[in-house]
């Protein structure tokens, strides 16, 4: 029957428009973690670090280097180190850039869409060939990861913003995806 | 009490462990050699090597230095005898002499990676800040070093 | 190489010599040296020492440096006079660091200071006589001991040697004869092409020390049972403490005493880590004060204001510069020229020991200005001069004019009263610019009338700025009050190289709380970045080259065309530049040198690669090239700070008070740098400050070159351009 036929194809209108709308809906407050400061300083797609809340270029000449973490002579374990600093240098375990397969930036200091972003996620050729669940994992445990969550006080003193979710809520969020089929946005 | 290597010399120090490794040096173990010029890693003055890597002390929590190695300005020679330390003297290199300790290190740390470093690859390396200029000479006496120029 | 200062304060309490300076013959020149027998307290007889020099019975000589050695090189360049005069042996000389005493008084201006770059010019006749004097009495001992005549003998390596013969003896051996023997009236000097070290390179003596981590500067001077002290005072002109909290500070480990400042707080504690630590968790708060309502924009208002309206005070009027300028027309050409405030920011930040108890005031300090600390301290501790004693660290790690001030010193003084104990004080970086007392922003108004051919027959000059010459040389404050013009601020500018019919410079005392004082270049620097701009571009208005206008400028100095000559040739001037790149000039006559500087630029947007300088130097005479050519390549560098940086204020404090505000340039973006002397002949004239006076126009011209644009004030950064590694 025909309008049998038609609200049936209504109905998987909507199902998809609205699975979309979640998808959009899901990942969305993962995407603004991961294009925060704390995070995208180091996800760059720049031979250089970023700092501060303006992303401004590192200070003092510092480089990527070849391996991510400074250029011969002046790594970044030269002033970074496991822990905050009571200066306001910040630190964490294994202090470097992301290497540039994971940078979240479509050219230097502008952050990928949510759609591209998503796609580069779990896109294992680039995300150091983590499976979702791996994703998971990493997000939890990386050192780097968490002290987006308690960056410490910048040399100014003013304590460094975190990203809009906390930790927490933002691992929920990411595993609500997860569970939802990591559904990117169009 | 953390305890740590100093130029070959074992030490225990008993103090709160956020103290800056820098300080330490300076005041609990008196070496004296390595200087404090901006408490904010920025200047490079008080560079070390923590287990052969080039560390800027203020920077360097007392705490993260247990059971390490650590090499000050004092343990690069026993007499001047380093390749750098004969370059410097050589090419005259310092003038007031402040950030020349922390200068050397850096300088060190990059030869022992990179024996013979290009002009780009210096640039990158040496970002410690001298108010005096000798960056010219600095550029110099590390090619001297680096070639073995009379060594 | 330095030996202990306390077995020289013995020596020279025996000798009862101690703060009441030296007997004086009469015959010999003020503040020269002289000679005093044997000690009666020592067991070993028969040494020599005058306030410059000591020679022990073991032929040990020691020579007593009264200049700071700040990087300059000049306890080297000195004690190679005094070496050579006398004819010691170089290789086994000992160098001591002099104390306060009126036998170390710069002898052009009666007063133990070092800074100006006047260090060799103001010494050199006085040591090289005092080496004469003292190579003629032992010259004479050794005769007489010989029964020759003493133009037989001369004296090398610390040996009086009888021409045509084995025979000689050391000057240990000889010294307690001399020491008796009646000082000439007028030794004769050896005269240049005798000298052998004068005029060559000489290994610096500081050298070795710095390489291995030995040299000890202030802060790191230890005296038994010191404490060490963190500082906090009103970072804005004029500011208050208002509140801290003690008992915090006092709960914290190692804290021994919270003492209270005229306008700050200090902690003192067993170790400076522990009292810094203490010191921030008190949370020293303050009010503004005064200086409070003062940020760069209303700063910049004053400035404007000034310029416009003044009031003025004329130092120079010659022949009718105001009425040619106020025909107006095409031909005259006016532009303004802005330098920003600096700090000195010494890699050393200040520090000071001090010992004060009822009796007595002991200072440790890596001081440029030991006779300016006394006097400050005299009046702060109510002490008689006998009673206090300000040593100096063997070395300063930089100075640049700051430690001229006794500021740092007082305030360890006043700690150690308060406590009862030997104190270090060391400011931190934040304390150490916040505190500074800068080189003051200066705005500069320029204006000529160009003739017909070009050439600038009249030229007028406004220049804005508050003092540099109070702080360090407190005597001035009557020229000040009657004239308003600080002689300073006039460098470069009231006597410049070029010579113009008509001239006229006015000048305007700023008033401000922000504490201003004198920094390397003086007032050259300022005054230079606005001459060597506004010369470039009359020289584009008239469509003449840079070289070739300055050179049409300078026909009647020889020296200066000599200097302005060498440095084209040498910087290539006339040679093609590729793309985006430029070449600059710039040319002074400062601290009695010539200089003229070559830059040659790459511009590409915003970023601006300093590829090479190349310097031509005429300072009359080069007494060691080594230690010059490091002087002028180190002096570029610093010139590119001064186009790099600058500090700002904010409710009149600074902004920039750590390195990652206050930038400062790096290796990667320094230029090559190619230096030549020429010996002109003339005077001996300052080498220390010199090249960091012409790095800054010298800059704007060649980015106008390279670029079309011309910029008028540095740092460059306000012009949105940034130095890129080269």
């Amino acid at each position: 029957m025909t309008w049998q036929i038609s609200l049936r194809a209504l109905l998987l209108v909507t199902m998809i428009y609205s699975s979309l709308a979640d998808a959009q809906a899901s990942f969305e407050p993962i995407a603004r973690v991961l294009t925060h400061p704390r995070c995208l300083n180091c996800h760059t797609v720049t031979n250089y670090p970023r700092q501060g809340d303006d992303r401004h270029a590192h200070l003092f000449l510092v480089a990527r280097g070849l391996d991510d973490r400074g250029a011969v002579g002046n790594r970044c374990g030269e002033c970074h180190q496991g822990l905050n600093q009571g200066n306001g240098v910040p630190g964490a375990s294994n202090w470097r850039l992301a290497p540039l397969g994971m940078a979240w930036e479509s050219q230097p200091g502008v952050a990928l869409s949510d759609a591209a972003l998503c796609r580069r996620l779990l896109d294992q050729s680039r995300n150091g060939n983590r499976s979702l669940g791996q994703l998971a994992q990493h997000l939890e445990t990386e050192a780097l990861v968490r002290w987006a969550w308690a960056p410490g006080k910048n040399l100014d003193g003013k304590v460094r913003e975190s990203p809009p979710l906390g930790r927490e809520q933002f691992l929920q969020a990411f595993r609500a995806w997860q569970a939802a089929g990591a559904p990117c946005p169009r | 009490m953390i305890s740590f290597t100093v130029n070959g010399k074992l030490h225990e120090v008993d103090v709160e462990p956020d103290t800056p490794l820098l300080w330490v040096l300076r005041e609990q173990l008196g070496l004296t050699g390595t200087k404090f010029g901006c408490g904010i890693a920025a200047c490079g003055a008080c560079t070390v090597h923590v287990g052969g890597s080039a560390v800027r002390s203020c920077s360097f929590a007392v705490s993260a230095a247990q059971g390490l190695d650590i090499t000050t300005i004092e343990g690069l020679s026993a007499d001047r005898s380093h390749p750098l330390q004969k370059a410097w003297i050589a090419e005259q290199v310092p003038q007031c002499g402040y950030c020349q300790s922390g200068m050397i290190m850096a300088a060190a740390a990059l030869l022992a990676s990179v024996p013979e470093p290009s002009d780009e690859q210096i640039g990158q390396a040496i970002t410690n800040i001298c108010r005096c200029g000798t960056y010219y000479r600095v550029k110099r006496a590390i090619r001297r070093a680096a070639t073995g120029v009379g060594s | 190489m330095h030996t202990d200062q306390l077995t020289r304060r013995e020596l020279l309490k025996a000798g009862g010599l101690v703060g009441g300076g030296f007997l004086l013959s009469a015959a010999w020149p003020v503040h020269a040296a002289t000679l005093v027998g044997p000690s009666a307290g020592r067991a070993a007889s028969g040494y020599w020492v005058t306030s410059w020099v000591r020679i022990t019975p073991d032929n040990v000589v020691t020579l007593i440096i009264s200049q700071a050695e700040m990087g300059q090189g000049i306890s080297t360049t000195l004690a190679a006079l005094l070496a050579d005069e006398l004819g010691a042996d170089w290789h086994s000389v000992k160098l001591e660091t002099a104390p306060y005493d009126k036998a170390y008084e710069n002898p052009k201006r009666n007063w133990m200071f070092t800074g100006n770059s006047e260090s060799t010019q103001s010494f050199y006749d006085q040591i090289t006589k005092m080496g004469a004097t003292a190579r003629y009495m032992l010259i004479e001992a050794a005769a007489k001991r010989w029964r020759v005549a003493p133009e037989r003998c001369h004296t090398q390596n610390s040996h009086v040697r009888l021409s045509g013969s084995s025979r000689r003896l050391t000057f240990g051996a000889l010294a307690a004869a001399a020491a008796r023997l009646t000082p000439p009236a007028a030794a004769p000097v050896k005269g240049r092409a005798a000298l052998k070290l004068i005029g060559r390179a000489v290994p610096r003596v500081d050298v070795p020390e710095k390489v291995d981590g030995s040299a000890r500067f202030g802060i790191d001077i230890q005296q038994p049972g010191m404490l060490l002290a963190a500082v906090r005072c009103a970072p804005a002109a004029g500011g208050q403490l208002k509140h801290y909290d003690e008992a915090l500070a006092r709960s914290r480990p190692g804290v021994k005493a919270v003492v209270r400042l005229p306008d700050g707080v200090a902690v003192v504690a067993d170790t400076w880590w522990r009292a810094r630590a203490a010191l921030l968790a008190m949370n020293p708060q303050f009010e503004a004060g005064a200086g409070g309502s003062i940020d760069q924009a209303s700063l910049m208002d004053q400035y404007s204001s000034a310029l416009e309206h003044g009031p003025f005070s004329t130092v120079v009027n010659e022949g009718d510069a105001q009425a040619l300028l106020n025909t107006g027309g095409a031909a005259v050409i006016s532009a303004d020229y802005r330098n920003p405030f600096q700090a000195h920011a010494t890699m050393e930040p200040m520090n000071c020991v001090a010992r004060v108890t009822p009796e007595r005031c002991e200072i440790w300090a890596p001081t440029q200005g030991q006779e300016l600390a006394l006097f400050a301290l005299k009046s702060a501790l109510g002490m008689q001069a006998e009673k206090i004693s300000v040593l100096r660290s063997d070395y300063l790690g930089g100075g640049f004019g700051r430690r001229l001030l006794p500021d740092f010193v007082v305030q360890a003084a006043l700690i150690s009263k308060a406590v009862g104990a030997t104190v270090k004080v060391i400011w931190d970086r934040e304390e150490d610019i916040s505190r500074d007392s800068y080189r003051p922003a200066s705005f500069v108004r320029l204006t000529a009338a160009l003739d017909g051919q070009g050439m600038p027959g009249a030229l007028a000059a406004r220049v804005v700025s508050p003092t540099i010459l109070l702080p360090v040389f407190p005597t001035v404050q009557p020229v000040l009050d009657k004239t308003g013009v600080d002689p300073s601020c006039m460098e470069g500018m009231a006597e410049m190289p070029y010579r113009f019919k008509h001239r006229r410079v006015d000048f305007h005392l700023l008033k401000t709380p922000i504490r201003t004082s004198v920094m390397r270049t003086t007032g050259y620097g300022p005054n230079t970045f606005a001459l060597e701009s506004f010369v470039d571009e009359l020289a584009a208005a008239a469509r003449i080259d840079p070289v070739e206008y300055r050179r049409r400028l300078l026909t009647h100095d020889p020296r200066a065309l000599q200097v302005l000559e060498r440095a084209a040739q040498l910087g290539n001037w006339g040679a093609p530049a590729g793309k985006g790149a430029g070449r600059g000039v710039a040319f002074s006559f400062a601290f009695g040198s010539y200089l003229c500087q070559v830059m040659d630029v790459e511009v590409a947007g915003d970023a601006v690669k300093v590829k090479r300088v190349a310097t031509v130097v005429d300072c009359g005479r080069v007494l060691d090239p080594g230690i010059a050519a490091a002087g002028i390549e180190g002096g570029t560098v610093f010139g590119l700070a001064y186009a790099k940086s600058r500090i700002t204020f904010q409710r009149g404090a600074a902004v920039e008070t750590n390195f990652h505000r206050y930038d400062m340039p790096y290796l990667a973006e320094t230029p090559d740098l190619v230096t030549e002397f020429i010996e002109g002949g003339g005077e001996l004239g300052g080498v220390g400050e010199l090249s960091p006076v012409t790095v800054p126009p010298v800059l704007a011209n060649a980015i106008f070159a390279a670029s079309g644009r011309r910029i008028r004030s540095m740092p460059i950064a306000e012009h949105g351009l940034h130095l890129a590694p080269t």
